[in-house]
C-alpha cells in the first residue's frame, strides 16, 4: 500500500506536480467535472434557489439533530433493521466485523462509502478474516492497485486507461483482452464482479443521505452496484455518518437537486434508492438481515461550534473539481481520505491539528469552492479560522510566526514601517527576497522611492 | 464500551448544540402532473429508449419483437400480476433465476415517473424484488401513460394520496441504464446493471 | 473629477497577512489603526482588489465582536472601493482614445471576481479608453499567488502562474492588465521564456489617456 501524510503534503504536492501521466489524468478530470457541471447549472432556471433550499434543509437537520436520528432509528427498527452507535472509527469497524462473523459470511461485497475510508473499514475486515471485494469500478481499480481514492466521487481518476489494463491483466485470470478501449475494460471488470455478487455472504454500503421521518437510507449511484451490493447478500450493513441526516423525504429530495448537478453534472444520477428495510423476497425465504451503523467520530462536537457549516457538506466534489491547487496536485497529494478544500477542513477537525498541518495553509484564498459549494460552505473563512488555530498552538514555523509578528507590528508603527520600507527598497537592487523560489526573476523596485513618497514629493513640488 | 453507551453520548452532545425551531414544512398534499412531452424528452436524454402502446398485452407483444430485433434468445422475466398478462400475450416467462444468465431481460412495472428529470420510479415488491432491476442485462419499465408527475416531490404526495406514510423497503429512482465514468471520465453504459434501460407508455 | 485626493502617509497595511496566516488578534490591531487613519474621508480608494476586499468583507467579521469597531468596519466597507469600481461609479471618461495598439489580457483577479466583483468595471474602462482587452481562457481560475500561499508552496503556486501566462499567451496577447498588484507582482515573477509578457496595473493604462504625465 503506498502511503501518503498529510504532514508531507508539499513534498508529494510537488512530485505530483512531475508526474506527466497523474497531470494529463488530472487535466482530463477537470475539464470534464467543470463543463459538466456548468451546463448542468444552465439547464436549470435558478441554481441559486435550489442551493438555497438544500441549505435550508440541511440546516433544519443540524438544529434537531438528536431528535432526527433518534426518529430515523425508531423507523428503521420498525421497518425490520437495527441501528447501531459508533463514537469513532475503530468502534464502527467493530461492530460491522460483529455483524459479519455474526451473518456467519466471509465474502462481503462493497459499495463505495467515504465513511469506510474515513475509518479504515476495509483493511480491519480483511485483518479480521474476510474477503472483501470493492464493486463500484473506481474503487474497485484502486483496491487493484492498493491504493487510496483520489477524489471523494471518482477514487480512480488519477488512473489512464493503460494503467488499469495493466492491473486488470494482473490481476484477472481469465485470457488477454482485445485491447485496451474503456469499454472492453468496463466489460471486464462487469464480468469479474458480477460473479463477487452473485456469491458474497454481507453487502456493504454508503449512504448520501437519512431520511428521519421514514427511516430511509438514501443511495446515490451511476453504476448500479451499491445497489446489487444492498439487495443481492443476505445480510446488508449501510455505513453513514450522523450529518447525513435530513428530516423529510422532501428535504432529501431538495438535497438531491444540487447534489448530482454539483456532482456530475447530472439531474439524476442513473439510480437514487431510498432503501426503508431489508429485501422482502418471495423466492428467499427468510427475510435480509439489515443494519445501518451510524458513526460520529467527532462530528457531535463540531455543531456547536465555529466549525458547523462544515457538516452541511454533501460530498458532492465540486469544490475539489474546481479548486486550483486540487486539479494541479491530485488528491494523493494531500495524504488525507478527503482531499481537496472540504477535505482541509475537515481532515484536522477529525484528526488532530498537528497531523494535517499543511491541508488549512494549501489554499491561496482564491474562494472558487465556496463560489460552486452548493450547500453554501464558507470554505475559506474555515480554513481561516484553522490557520488561527495553528497560530494558536504554535503549529506554524517559527519563522513565519516571527516574520510575520514583525511585520505586524511594523503594521502599526507608521514611521518604523516608512523606515523598513526604504531599507528593503534599496535590499531589492542587490538581492532577491528570502522567499523568492528558484524560477522566479528578481524584481527590482521602479521609480525614485515607495509610491507614498513620490506621492508626497510630486505634491510639494506641485505646490 | 457498549453500543448503548455510544448511542447516549452521541445523542447528548448534540442535544447541547443550539437547536433552532425551525420545523420542515409541511408535506405537500396533492401531486402535480407532468408534460408528458417534456418527461419523453428529458427521458430520452437520459439514454432511456421509449416506445407507446395502448395495452399492456400489446405492449408486451412489442418488447418479444423488440427482443427478437436485438437477437436476445432467452425468454424475459416478468414477474408479479405481470405474468398473467405475459401468458395472455402468448409467451412463458422465465424464472427470476435467469436474470444471472448473461443477456437477461427484466420487464416490471413502474409506478410513476418524474417529468422534470425524465425518471421512473420502481417498487420493490416481494414477488418483483429491487434486484432484479439491478441484475438484469436488458430492463423494460412499463409505465401507465397517465402516471407522469411534474417533480420528484410529486412522487411521496402521489405515495401519501395513494398509501399511508409507509413506504416499501425500497424504492428505486431510476434515470438511465447502469454507467461509469471511472476510467478516464469517459461515459460507459452497462457499468454492472442494465445496458440498457427501455420505457413502453401504456395508454394515453 | 473634482474630488480632493489624499494619500495618507501613515496608511501601512491592511493586514490581510496577519488575517490569513493565523495572526488573528494582531490582523485586529492593524484593522483598528487603519480605521482611524481612514476615518473621515468620503471615499476609500484602493488601487488593489484584495486589499478593498480585505476592508469591504474582512474587516467587519474580523471586528464582529466588537460593537464600536464593528460599526466602523462596516461604515469604511461603505465607503470603500476598488479603483476601476470607483471611477466607473463616478462616470470617468479618458480624455482621448489610447494609441495604444497592443493586445491585452485582462487578468481578473480571484479578489476582483469575489470580493469587490468589479472586474467587468476593469475591463469597461479600459475599453472605454480604447485599449484591446481580452479575457483569458479559465480567467475564473487563481493565477497562484495567494499571498503567504507564493511562498510557502511555491513550485505550486509558479505552476499556476505559468498556466494562466499560456492562456494570455494563447489569446495572442502582448502584456497582461490586472487590477490586483499581488498577481501582478506574481506573474511578472514567473514571467520568462515565451511567457515574457509585460505587466501592468490598470491605472498605469489609464494616466496616459487620463491627461497624467507617464505612459507605461
Amino acid at each position: 500500500m503506498m502511503r501518503y501524510q498529510a504532514n508531507a503534503f508539499k513534498r508529494q504536492a510537488n512530485k505530483a506536480l512531475q508526474d506527466t501521466t497523474l497531470q494529463q489524468a488530472l487535466d482530463r478530470a477537470q475539464t470534464g467535472f467543470v463543463a459538466r457541471r456548468a451546463k448542468a447549472l444552465e439547464l436549470v432556471d435558478d441554481f441559486e434557489h435550489l442551493k438555497q433550499q438544500a441549505r435550508a434543509a440541511k440546516e433544519r437537520a443540524l438544529s434537531e439533530a438528536a431528535y432526527l436520528l433518534e426518529r430515523f432509528e425508531c423507523q428503521v427498527t420498525a421497518n425490520g433493521g437495527r441501528v447501531h452507535w459508533a463514537l469513532d472509527g475503530a468502534e464502527l469497524n467493530r461492530t460491522v466485523i460483529d455483524i459479519c462473523r455474526q451473518a456467519g459470511g466471509r465474502r462481503i461485497i462493497k459499495g463505495k462509502s467515504m465513511v469506510g475510508e474515513e475509518t479504515g473499514l476495509n483493511p480491519a475486515l480483511e485483518a479480521a478474516g474476510f474477503e472483501l471485494v470493492e464493486t463500484d469500478l473506481g474503487e474497485y481499480i484502486i483496491q487493484l492497485a492498493q491504493e487510496p481514492p483520489s477524489h471523494i466521487i471518482a477514487p480512480a481518476i488519477h488512473k489512464t486507461r493503460h494503467q488499469v489494463a495493466d492491473l486488470f491483466a494482473r490481476h484477472h485470470r481469465q485470457p488477454p483482452r482485445t485491447g485496451d478501449s474503456i469499454a472492453n475494460l468496463v466489460a471486464e471488470a462487469r464480468q469479474q464482479l458480477r460473479a463477487q455478487f452473485l456469491s458474497a455472504d454481507v453487502g456493504i454500503i454508503g449512504a448520501n443521505l437519512l431520511v428521519a421521518e421514514t427511516g430511509s437510507v438514501v443511495l446515490v449511484t451511476n453504476e448500479g452496484n451499491g445497489d446489487l451490493s444492498a439487495n443481492l447478500p443476505r445480510t446488508r450493513i449501510v455505513v453513514a455518518s450522523i450529518e447525513k441526516i435530513v428530516a423529510t423525504l422532501e428535504d432529501a429530495n431538495a438535497v438531491l437537486e444540487v447534489l448530482g448537478r454539483s456532482a456530475t453534472g447530472q439531474a439524476m444520477t442513473a439510480y437514487t434508492s431510498f432503501y426503508q428495510g431489508p429485501v422482502q423476497d418471495d423466492a428467499a425465504g427468510s427475510p435480509q438481515s439489515y443494519h445501518v451503523v451510524l458513526l460520529d467520530n467527532g462530528r457531535s462536537d463540531l455543531l456547536a461550534g465555529p466549525y458547523r457549516d462544515i457538516l452541511r457538506c454533501i460530498k458532492c466534489g465540486a469544490c475539489l473539481n474546481h479548486c486550483p491547487v486540487y486539479s494541479n496536485v491530485g488528491g494523493h497529494a494531500y495524504g488525507s481520505v478527503y482531499p481537496g478544500p472540504m477535505g482541509s477542513v475537515l481532515e484536522p477537525l477529525l484528526h488532530e491539528l498537528a497531523s494535517t498541518r499543511p491541508l488549512p495553509n494549501a489554499s491561496s484564498f482564491c474562494g472558487r469552492c465556496e463560489e460552486v459549494c452548493p450547500m453554501g460552505i464558507p470554505l475559506p473563512r474555515l480554513l481561516r479560522q484553522l490557520r488561527d488555530r495553528q497560530h494558536e498552538q504554535q503549529l506554524e514555523p517559527q519563522g513565519w510566526r516571527r516574520g510575520l509578528g514583525i511585520y505586524g507590528w511594523l503594521s502599526r508603527h507608521p514611521r518604523c514601517f516608512r523606515l523598513t520600507l526604504k531599507l528593503l527598497r534599496g535590499a531589492l537592487w542587490l538581492v532577491p527576497p528570502p522567499f523568492w523560489g528558484q524560477g522566479r526573476r528578481p524584481l527590482r523596485p521602479a521609480g525614485r522611492g515607495t509610491f507614498v513618497e513620490q506621492w508626497h514629493r510630486a505634491s510639494r513640488n506641485e505646490r | 464500551m457498549n453500543g448503548s453507551h455510544s448511542r447516549d453520548r452521541i445523542l447528548s452532545r448534540l442535544r447541547q448544540a443550539p437547536s433552532a425551531a425551525s420545523r420542515a414544512p409541511a408535506n405537500p398534499l396533492s401531486p402535480v402532473h407532468g408534460d408528458p412531452t417534456r418527461f419523453r424528452q428529458l427521458a430520452r436524454d437520459n439514454h432511456i429508449h421509449c416506445e407507446h402502446c395502448d395495452e399492456v398485452t400489446q405492449g408486451l407483444q412489442r418488447i418479444r419483437q423488440w427482443m427478437q430485433e436485438q437477437e436476445l434468445p432467452s425468454a424475459p422475466v416478468v414477474s408479479g400480476p405481470l405474468l398473467s398478462d405475459a401468458r395472455a400475450a402468448g409467451w412463458e416467462p422465465g424464472p427470476l433465476s435467469d436474470l444471472r444468465r448473461p443477456h437477461s431481460v427484466w420487464i416490471n412495472q413502474s409506478w410513476c415517473a418524474v417529468a422534470d428529470t425524465g425518471t421512473l420510479v420502481v417498487l420493490s415488491r416481494p414477488e418483483a424484488p429491487g434486484y432484479a432491476n439491478f441484475l438484469a442485462e436488458h430492463h423494460w419499465l412499463l409505465l401507465d401513460a397517465g402516471r407522469i408527475l411534474a417533480t420528484k416531490n410529486d412522487v411521496w404526495a402521489q405515495w401519501r394520496v395513494e398509501h399511508d406514510d409507509t413506504l416499501p423497503p425500497a424504492v428505486h429512482i431510476i434515470s438511465g441504464p447502469s454507467r461509469t465514468a471511472d476510467i478516464e471520465q469517459t461515459l460507459q453504459l452497462g457499468a454492472h446493471g442494465p445496458r440498457s434501460l427501455n420505457l413502453m407508455l401504456v395508454g394515453r | 473629477m473634482g474630488h480632493r485626493l489624499s494619500v495618507p502617509r501613515d496608511q501601512t497595511c491592511c493586514g490581510q497577512p496577519g488575517y490569513n496566516g493565523g495572526h488573528r488578534q494582531q490582523a485586529r490591531a492593524v484593522a483598528r489603526s487603519q480605521l482611524q487613519l481612514l476615518a473621515d474621508f468620503d471615499f476609500v480608494v484602493v488601487p488593489s482588489a484584495s486589499c478593498a476586499g480585505m476592508f469591504i468583507n474582512h474587516y467587519p467579521l474580523l471586528l464582529a465582536d466588537d460593537p464600536h469597531w464593528h460599526e466602523a468596519a462596516l461604515d469604511l466597507a461603505g465607503r470603500t472601493r476598488e479603483l476601476s469600481q470607483f471611477l466607473r461609479q463616478q462616470q470617468w471618461q479618458p480624455q482621448r482614445r489610447t494609441s495604444d495598439p497592443r493586445r491585452l489580457a485582462h487578468h481578473t483577479s480571484c479578489a476582483s471576481r469575489r470580493e469587490t466583483r468589479s472586474h467587468s468595471d476593469t475591463r469597461q474602462l479600459l475599453l472605454a479608453a480604447g485599449y484591446q482587452v481580452e479575457e483569458p481562457a479559465n480567467a475564473e481560475i487563481c493565477c497562484g499567488f495567494g499571498g503567504s500561499f507564493a511562498a510557502k508552496f511555491d513550485r505550486l503556486s509558479q505552476r499556476l502562474g505559468h498556466q494562466k501566462l499560456d492562456a494570455c499567451a494563447a489569446l495572442a496577447a502582448e502584456a497582461v492588465v490586472s487590477a490586483d498588484l499581488g498577481c501582478l507582482l506574481h506573474l511578472e515573477s514567473v514571467a520568462g521564456g515565451p511567457r515574457q509578457l509585460p505587466v501592468y496595473h490598470v491605472a498605469e493604462l489609464l494616466a496616459p489617456v487620463s491627461g497624467g504625465r507617464r505612459t507605461p
